[in-house]
């Protein structure tokens, strides 16, 4: 067989990870345009904006049930593809997926109260609170799946590790470790304004897309009410996303070494002096193909030592356990992009300040439509420079570095060889696997954004003003009150 | 073992027991939907649709309390069950992708065959879900080998083979057609049908039980009756007039139903045919003490979303009276018929 196992589960899981947390991060997104939209609607009787709420709640719903049983099928592809990985995460690091059942149970109830009994509410207020359940529930989710993976990362005081490398036995375990590992902080900050960004950024190009095409001047409100919501959160959020990756890579260079050499394609530790490496690949253990930036990486590291201190190197570790030198390629896409989406924002605020109308610019709204893609792109790109950064391992090193336990050297506490199925099943899941996402996922987003101009808009800004108990006249008055122009 | 590996083998039971309850529901709306779906859509479907997605919610928390509570079972089950379990979980996908579009995406399409979908995906579902059930307990077809994990397998075929399996297979459908006529109101009170199919469906399931379950008929027994006269007291309750609309009251069917499944788990103790105890493939005390806290804080949030989820149901109407809550609240067109009957 060409492909081995591990690899062909490694590929699976990284193909469902791919999918779900697309739909992930749109629900996200727009679980907090929901409660926003709303707030605005109810605070200034604003009917766009409730129409606005009840709508993306319908798409909700969609993306929201495509979602949880994506979710359902990762955690049986964990259990599937993964036995020996999960027989330790069983005994370890549950706790996490165990609350965040919970919080998928505040969600998925809430979600279901907000949307079917939409009507059921005499005080408007109570079912705004109530998409507040939603907003956490989507986030607690998102945190407690991510807290497994700093933990996979960090797994340090969790279990007896040296015991469990000697006799594959687990003892000694906290099972609330897992809640507060050393890099749990940097990488929940980070992977939450990556989510939050891609799912708006995809949002927004939908909003854009529609505003271009439509010729109905209520649908055109609409769409800008929530073009101005997006490009608020895409502002404050990619300036997050700036400081978050900072911190992210302080932390690597800190508890993670190998992952960062591998990250940063730094063949030779150094203490001062590093340059960064921008793209490039190693051919033959020497690198080819990239642009030389003496001491930026240094500077970058270390600033207020001006580039004095410890960078690490690949040589420090035998080459079986070096990530796949794309991953140095996977970061510097990230950053990049990272650095043009952020540029974009810079200009739109000037522009802002400068008291354009920014929605009628054509290329603006073609640059949403951009956004839309490079924010979604750029956030599955961080997602695999995580990931295949640890690769060969799928639980690393507590110290960060080798451990030594009965005079063998280890520089992770499991392999991805060692975790992966080797059932012959594996081979037809997958397949179906593939299949399956690659027509699930296009329906789900054909069909959300179908939804989402489904009724009339007459209908529903005449149900939004029943809602929220106004007329005609004065939700138009409302409109303009509430920055609608 | 300890207190709290045994209180969270309690705990997993009565989370089997939940989402068997709710599955189940789903289950028997396939009777109504197949007989006459124009008839009963709006009956059934006000059910499902907002329930649909807790059941999905029911099965990850159940996968994630079997791996939390039971860890080493973990690498077995995943060689043993790998098929059915895949195919359990894509089947879970396309179930949620059909009913959504049906009730949002072509409102000027058909949705019949999209409702029919969902149904028969529910079906295989609980149908694949009782033969695993099936295969672990008693042991049939499992080809275990220990030292290389990727050569087990199940050979579904002696289980098959068994009378035993059809016969709790067969009981199960006379019970969920039964079930079916209550909780959706699909007949007249007045009728013995739903008493009839479930009383035969019960007899069928109890001699399966006894033969399944791997314990002596003397405790086996012990452990029936009460969900016998509690499954009994369901279509019993809804021939006597005063007590038609309690019998299909919702929470009132959940509660019943949640109760005699967890009677009928309580004395399982041990898989493959009696040869491991469950408590073998435990997880450390640690994880069982962290899980039987973190259980009764999730537990006590999941009761609060469940009043919260019924207050809203029944429009800001939660006190126990069935017939005035639906006058009150949402008064559906099977309601008014069922009190003239």
């Amino acid at each position: 067989m060409a492909i081995s196992y591990p690899v062909w589960d490694s590929a699976m899981f990284a193909y469902t990870i791919t999918a779900h947390i697309m739909l992930v991060a749109i629900t996200l997104a727009m679980a907090l345009l929901i409660t926003i939209s709303e707030y605005i609607a109810l605070k200034h009787k604003n009917r766009y904006y409730e129409a606005l709420a009840h709508k993306l709640s319908i798409a909700l719903v969609i993306n929201f049930s495509v979602g949880t049983a994506s979710g359902v099928f990762m955690a049986v592809e964990l259990f599937l593809f993964w036995p020996v990985f999960m027989r330790v995460v069983g005994a370890v690091a549950m706790m996490s997926f165990f609350a965040e059942v919970f919080a998928f149970l505040i969600e998925s109830i809430t979600l279901m109260v907000y949307v079917y009994f939409w009507n059921n509410f005499k005080n408007r207020w109570n079912h705004w609170f109530v998409s507040w359940g939603v907003l956490i529930g989507t986030g607690a989710s998102a945190w407690l799946i991510t807290n497994v993976n700093a933990w996979m990362n960090t797994p340090t005081g969790s279990f007896n590790i040296p015991y469990f490398l000697k006799t594959g036995n687990i003892i000694d375990v906290n099972p609330l470790k897992v809640f507060y590992e050393p890099s749990t902080g940097s990488q929940l900050f980070h992977m939450f304004m990556a989510m939050y960004f891609a799912g708006a950024m995809i949002l927004l190009a939908y909003f854009a897309y529609k505003y271009l095409k439509s010729n109905n001047e209520d649908e055109k409100i609409i769409d800008r009410a929530a073009m101005s919501i997006l490009s608020v959160v895409g502002i404050v959020d990619i300036i997050l996303i700036g400081i978050s990756g900072s911190i992210e890579l302080s932390t690597l260079l800190a508890l993670e070494p190998l992952k960062y050499a591998s990250l940063e394609m730094n063949l030779t530790p150094v203490s001062y002096g590093a340059p960064e490496h921008i793209f490039g690949v190693l051919i033959n253990g020497k690198m080819a193909y990239y642009i030389n930036l003496p001491l930026a990486q240094s500077l970058l590291a270390y600033p207020l030592t001006l580039g004095h201190g410890y960078i690490p190197g690949l040589s420090s570790y035998p080459s079986s356990v070096w990530a796949p030198s794309i991953v140095h390629v996977a970061l510097d896409l990230m950053v990049g992009l990272g650095v043009l989406m952020g540029l974009f924002w810079l200009i739109f605020l000037i522009l802002k300040a400068l008291k354009r109308n920014v929605y009628d610019m054509k290329w603006i709204l073609y640059s949403f439509m951009a956004l839309g893609f490079m924010g979604m792109f750029t956030m599955e790109d961080g997602w695999y420079t995580a990931e295949v950064g640890r690769v060969p391992f799928i639980i690393l090193s507590p110290t960060g570095g080798p451990l030594t336990v009965a005079g063998k050297t280890y520089y992770g506490v499991m392999t991805i060889a060692q975790a992966a199925s080797y059932s012959p099943a594996v081979w037809y899941i997958g397949i179906v696997v593939i299949l399956f996402y690659a027509i699930l996922l296009p329906l789900t987003f054909y069909f959300n954004a179908k939804v989402l101009k489904l009724s009339k808009i007459e209908d529903d800004l005449r149900d939004a003003e029943n809602d929220l108990g106004i007329t005609g006249g004065n939700a138009n008055a409302t409109a303009k009150k509430a920055g609608m122009r | 073992m300890s207190f709290f590996l045994d209180a969270n083998g309690v705990y997993i039971k009565i989370v089997i027991a939940a989402m068997i309850a709710f599955l189940w529901s789903e289950f028997i709306g396939i009777f109504p939907i197949y007989m006459d779906y124009e008839k009963n859509k709006e009956n059934v479907l006000k059910h499902i649709v907002p329930i649909w997605e807790i059941t999905g919610t029911m099965i990850v928390f159940f996968v994630v309390e079997l791996e939390l509570i039971y860890s080493t079972l973990v690498p077995i089950a995943s060689y043993l069950f790998i098929p059915i379990v895949g195919i359990f979980a894509l089947l879970l996908i396309l179930r949620n992708v059909f009913i959504i579009y049906a009730e949002f995406i072509w409102k000027k399409v058909d949705s019949k065959p999209l409702y029919m979908f969902y149904s028969a995906a529910t079906v295989i579902m609980v149908i694949g879900f009782l033969t695993a059930v099936a295969a672990l307990l008693t042991g049939l077809g499992i080809h275990l080998n220990l030292t290389t994990l990727s050569k087990s397998y199940i050979n579904y075929l002696p289980l098959l083979g068994t009378d035993v399996y059809w016969i709790f297979l067969i009981g199960a459908l006379f019970i969920a057609f039964g079930m079916s006529q209550v909780f959706y109101r699909t007949v007249k009170n007045t009728s013995f049908m739903p008493l009839i199919t479930i009383a035969v469906g019960l007899i069928m399931d109890a001699y399966a039980y006894m033969s399944i379950a791997s314990l002596d008929k003397a405790s086996a027994g012990a452990y029936i009756i009460l969900p016998f006269i509690l499954t009994l007291a369901i279509p019993l309750l809804y021939m006597y007039k005063p007590t038609t609309h309690l019998a299909s009251y919702k929470p009132f069917w959940f509660i019943m139903i949640t109760i005699a499944v967890f009677s009928l788990e309580l004395p399982v103790t041990k898989i493959a045919g009696g040869a491991f105890p469950i408590n073998a493939f435990a997880s450390v005390n640690s994880m069982q003490a962290a899980n039987f806290y973190l259980s009764i804080i999730g537990g006590i949030i999941y009761i609060l979303l469940m009043v919260m989820y019924a207050y809203v149901y029944n429009s800001g109407w939660l006190s126990f009276k069935p017939e005035e809550g639906h006058k009150k609240g949402n008064t559906s067109k099977e309601d008014a018929k069922i009190t003239k009957n």
